[in-house]
């Protein structure tokens, strides 16, 4: 910044409240214009995160005794013990840790290389623009139903295997709840695999192959829209010095689309950690509760196990690690002040 | 899709291709209060789980109850799928219909929660429960009183592809675990493909626990059963079977539930209830379909029974209507409803009509004697949900060994079923 705002200075020097007619209708318009937006996030969002780290303080019965007063006992934070010694707590955190891994940076380098294809100026290039970004404004149900048809006993995928003399898994991909890495070793000849090393179930890999598919296309249009803001004449300038392309790409475009990365991130992330559709419909948290993610948890504890209490417990932790993780990334990429 | 094979009832919704009605499915119930119309008559809500035949057949049996009561009309609230979750929920918000069905194994959540209707007066008032079988009305009992009326019943049996059997040279269908294997070797070698199919779900393997002589929780609902002898005993023979080639799982042979594999042919024999029916008529109506009585383990016969009931939602306003239409679905209406739809009517003053249109569904009515009821006591959903089904897959896939699965399901009963559930009228399973 060069210069501040003179009208903002007081005489003194010091910042004036300002307290002109013209600067308070200003903020009452200010709030007037975000209002709407504002009350839905309080109503649906800011409220339901203050009422659900409430109820995770209580032993709270979903359904609860009919015509009487709600026994709903104060535990305080007895539901974030009992959480920690959960197998199926841990069970579904490791699970969205190696969901996350696996499709955060898969979505986001191949989403680059789709949008770096796509801004190249070739014929046809806007057919393929579109095909690239279809999956996105599909229904995810719809997608994960087709996704169910490949996965079947005797869908595309399993014949195309068969054709090709490959053996598919058995039990069939959606139902096939050993580890990928714990299959590997055990093709080592080593058998005793710790739990967390024994990477994503094949059932849960299966679906974030599908996550990773059906999300290319939004990110790859943030991207695109990246890519068309770096102005042509530094690849020029680039060029003229004898950069190769690869040089470019790794000093220029890369580093001028970290923002885009940034965003991309941590939209990809938030996603993974509260990925719930995919498994509601092709797995619902199965086999072997082996893509049971932290966000199915919340739901089979408050609605299948009706203990709301025990479930915003787990919520919470799902929050306060989203937002961890969000201000660690923060710093790792930087975001918006890099500039 | 019956509220019976629960487990896998969205998946199969979903890969049935019913796109349109899985979405709808997907999103929250919404459900609104009732009011008398205008016109003078009684709107009395009915959530139901059924779809499909079951769904035709239940609107058929509310289509002639308001012929004959002009008064009252049934809106009909399909929930086909999660149904115990929309019902809780509904329950939760105090918007449930007037009128709903619930499954024997969650009727004890609810119950105990106070959220159903105790049904005595209305019942003795319309002629008592003793033509009901006792064992299907305890079903929905607590602390002596009735919340629910037991809208039919049925049982796990036998269902096999007489052709194969025929052509594999098996003259008579097994009788006993020796038989079976032998049976399941023979079906196998002679047909190429796995001779039995069978689902890593509780409510498929429970009756293999009973025959090896075991249980999930003791008939008084003291002890939890489950993580002894006679489970790994019966887990061994159906895992074996499958590790051997001998079976395969729904999931495996790409089909949405054992029924269906069996039609496809991708397996010859199977364990489901007598519902299986009405499913062959509509989707394989040439299948040389046959069914015998589950083989006998060490123990002896034993099989599974289910039944539903329709229990009156605790908030209701409109209780005397609400009665009239029960006890028409479950008195009058019974014999269209069991007839159309296949399943065993719960009266039995009923069964010897219910027997002259299905004589060779004997063996179903039979298997009262030796069947024992799908119900766990509080917390048995919750087990069956988040514990068993899930031991039984990682079993399944070779994830964990016997051993591990029995302390797995010891502990999940353990943590999960309330134990000396007062009141519980059924002895448990």
């Amino acid at each position: 910044m060069v210069s501040l705002p003179v009208g903002r200075m007081g005489r003194n020097g010091k910042p004036a409240r300002s307290r002109s007619p013209m600067a308070s209708e200003d903020r009452i318009a200010g709030w007037i214009f975000i209002a709407p937006a504002f009350l839905v996030l309080l109503v649906f969002i800011f409220g339901p995160i203050v009422f659900s780290a409430y109820v995770s303080l209580f032993e709270w019965d979903t359904i609860g005794q009919f015509g009487e007063e709600a026994d709903r006992p104060f535990v305080g934070l007895g539901n974030y013990q009992e959480l920690f010694q959960n197998d199926a707590f841990w069970q579904s955190a490791r699970n969205t840790v190696w969901y996350t891994l696996g499709v955060v940076p898969a979505q986001t380098a191949f989403a680059l290389l789709l949008a770096l294809l796509a801004n190249r100026k070739l014929r046809g290039i806007s057919f393929f623009r579109t095909a690239f970004y279809f999956p996105s404004i599909s229904s995810s149900v719809v997608i994960a139903v087709i996704f169910l048809w490949l996965y079947s006993g005797n869908g595309l995928i399993n014949s195309v295997l068969r054709d090709i003399g490959i053996d598919p898994p058995r039990p069939v991909w959606l139902a096939n709840p050993n580890g990928v890495f714990e299959l590997l070793a055990g093709r080592f000849g080593v058998d005793d695999v710790n739990v967390w090393l024994a990477g994503p179930s094949i059932a849960l890999l299966s679906i974030m192959l599908q996550n990773v598919w059906s999300t290319l296309g939004s990110l790859m249009v943030v991207y695109l829209a990246g890519l068309q803001n770096v102005p042509n004449e530094v690849y020029e300038a680039a060029s003229l010095d004898g950069a190769s392309r690869w040089r470019q790409f790794r000093d220029i475009t890369i580093p001028l689309l970290r923002p885009i990365t940034f965003f991309v991130v941590t939209i990809g992330m938030i996603g993974c950690f509260q990925v719930f559709d995919q498994i509601f419909i092709m797995s619902s948290g199965g086999p072997a509760g082996t893509t049971t993610t932290l966000a199915y948890f919340v739901y089979t504890q408050g609605f299948g196990g009706l203990r709301q209490g025990f479930g915003s417990a787990a919520a919470m932790v799902l929050f306060v690690v989203i937002l961890v993780v969000y201000f660690l990334q923060r710093r790792a990429i930087g975001g918006d002040e890099t500039k | 899709m019956t509220l019976r094979t629960r487990s896998f009832n969205r998946r199969q919704a979903l890969k049935a291709g019913a796109g349109a009605a899985a979405v709808a499915a997907a999103v929250p119930y919404v459900s609104y209060p009732t009011r008398a119309s205008a016109q003078g008559t009684t709107e009395v809500r009915l959530s139901t789980s059924s779809n499909g035949p079951e769904l035709i057949a239940l609107e058929n049996q509310v289509a002639m109850f308001e012929a004959a009561n002009p008064t009252i009309t049934v809106n009909i609230e399909s929930i086909p799928d999660q149904y115990p979750t929309a019902l809780t929920t509904n329950l939760a918000a105090g918007t449930a219909a007037d009128i709903f069905f619930v499954d024997s194994l969650l009727f004890p959540d609810l119950v105990t929660r106070g959220q159903l209707m105790q049904l005595d007066d209305f019942l003795t008032a319309s002629g008592g429960g003793d033509d009901f079988f006792p064992n299907l009305l305890q079903a929905f009992q607590y602390n002596g009183g009735t919340f629910g009326i037991p809208k039919d019943w049925s049982a796990l049996a036998m269902f096999y592809n007489s052709e194969a059997f025929t052509s594999a040279g098996i003259t008579a269908p097994p009788t006993t675990w020796e038989e079976l294997t032998t049976t399941l070797q023979t079906l196998t070698d002679a047909t190429g493909v796995p001779g039995f199919v069978t689902a890593p779900d509780l409510a498929r393997i429970l009756p293999l626990i009973f025959q090896a002589g075991g249980g999930v929780i003791s008939p008084d609902y003291s002890e939890i059963l489950i993580g002894q002898q006679p489970t790994a005993d019966a887990l061994d023979l159906i895992v074996g079977y499958y590790n051997d080639g001998l079976a395969t799982t729904p999931a495996d042979a790409g089909a949405n539930d054992t029924a269906q594999a069996l039609g496809q042919q991708a397996a010859n024999a199977t364990y489901e209830g007598n519902w299986t029916y009405g499913g062959f008529a509509q989707n394989f109506p040439d299948f040389p379909l046959a069914a015998a009585p589950l083989p006998a383990g060490p123990a002896g016969q034993a099989t599974l029974a289910f039944t539903v009931s329709y229990s009156m939602f605790a908030g209701t306003q409109i209780a005397e209507p609400a009665w009239t239409v029960i006890n028409y679905l479950t008195g009058e209406g019974m014999l269209s409803w069991t007839t159309e739809f296949g399943v065993m009517p719960s009266r039995s003053s009923l069964t010897p009509q219910w027997l002259e249109a299905f004589p060779e569904r004997q063996l179903f009515v039979d298997a009262a004697q030796y069947a024992r009821p799908w119900q766990l006591g509080p917390g048995g959903q919750v087990f069956v949900d988040t514990v068993a089904n899930n031991t039984l897959q990682a079993l399944f896939a070779g994830q964990i060994d016997a051993a591990q699965a029995l302390t797995q399901l010891q502990e999940g009963a353990v943590a999960n079923i309330q134990l000396q559930a007062p009141g519980m009228a059924t002895p448990a399973s």
